[in-house]
């Protein structure tokens, strides 16, 4: 018997984008009625980021625990790696906070974007100005260099139009 | 002549009705706007001021944050998620 063909994953949803999705948000919504037989995922730092939302006292807590309980029903898979991925991912970023690709201090940006890069997702999808204000060339020139697979950011609004 | 007035009826109802549904529909595409996705929202906002603090958490808080995160979306029953070897 043939092994079930596994879905192809297509797009990385950032924390602000599930936060949204969370609050209920009528374009959030249309984005997720539009994708979510995509093959869309949430990557280790974005479901960390959430938890930490979800504990918090900020106005989003809310909508960040929604976002966790609902997003196996709304088919977003949450990954992990495996340890020696994770030392991977913290190397790769600092040296794109190093190289000037990403701004200093954007730890968890540049771990998101090389965690996307690893998962083998070609899309990351979030709102992070710092993120989406990215050269596109030099950071595919930089994954290239990483060995990884090259990774664009959109978004949200990129897919709604 | 009874006939044709009958005909002539009928095509102007024809006329009427179909006169509405374009009204109608013309009505609801005005009614249907569509929002955009803001650069700003409560979850953009939430995610910059979580991102400051998180710059600085331990591979530990990491990976405890990482694990209760797998206990809300799963219910605590298990497998947690697909490991991806790099």
């Amino acid at each position: 018997m043939a092994a079930p063909a596994q879905r192809r994953l297509r797009f990385a949803l950032d924390t602000n984008v599930l936060i949204d999705l969370g609050e209920g948000l009528p374009f959030a919504q249309r984005f997720l009625a539009a994708y979510r037989n995509s093959g869309l995922v949430a990557s280790p730092t974005v479901v960390q980021e959430l938890v930490a939302i979800a504990g918090s006292a900020l106005k989003a807590q809310p909508h960040a625990m929604t976002a966790l309980s609902n997003m196996r029903r709304w088919n977003i898979q949450p990954i992990d790696l495996i340890s020696v991925g994770h030392g991977i991912t913290g190397i790769n970023a600092e040296k794109l906070i190093g190289s000037g690709i990403l701004a200093e201090g954007e730890v968890n940006d540049g771990l998101i974007l090389i965690e996307t890069a690893l998962i083998g997702v070609p899309s990351l999808i979030s709102s992070d100005k710092h993120l989406l204000t990215i050269n596109p060339v030099l950071l595919v020139k930089k994954l290239e260099e990483f060995d990884l697979p090259p990774v664009t950011i959109y978004s949200p609004k990129d897919f709604l139009r | 002549m009874l006939h044709m007035r009958a005909n002539a009826h009928k095509l102007s109802m024809h006329l009427i009705e179909n006169q509405t549904t374009m009204s109608d529909t013309k009505e609801s595409i005005t009614h249907a706007v569509v929002v955009p996705y803001p650069d700003k929202t409560t979850g953009s906002e939430a995610a910059a001021s979580v991102r400051k603090q998180a710059n600085n958490w331990s591979d530990d808080k990491r990976a405890k944050l990482f694990e209760q995160g797998m206990q809300i979306i799963y219910g605590g029953s298990g497998p947690a998620t697909a490991k991806v070897r790099s």
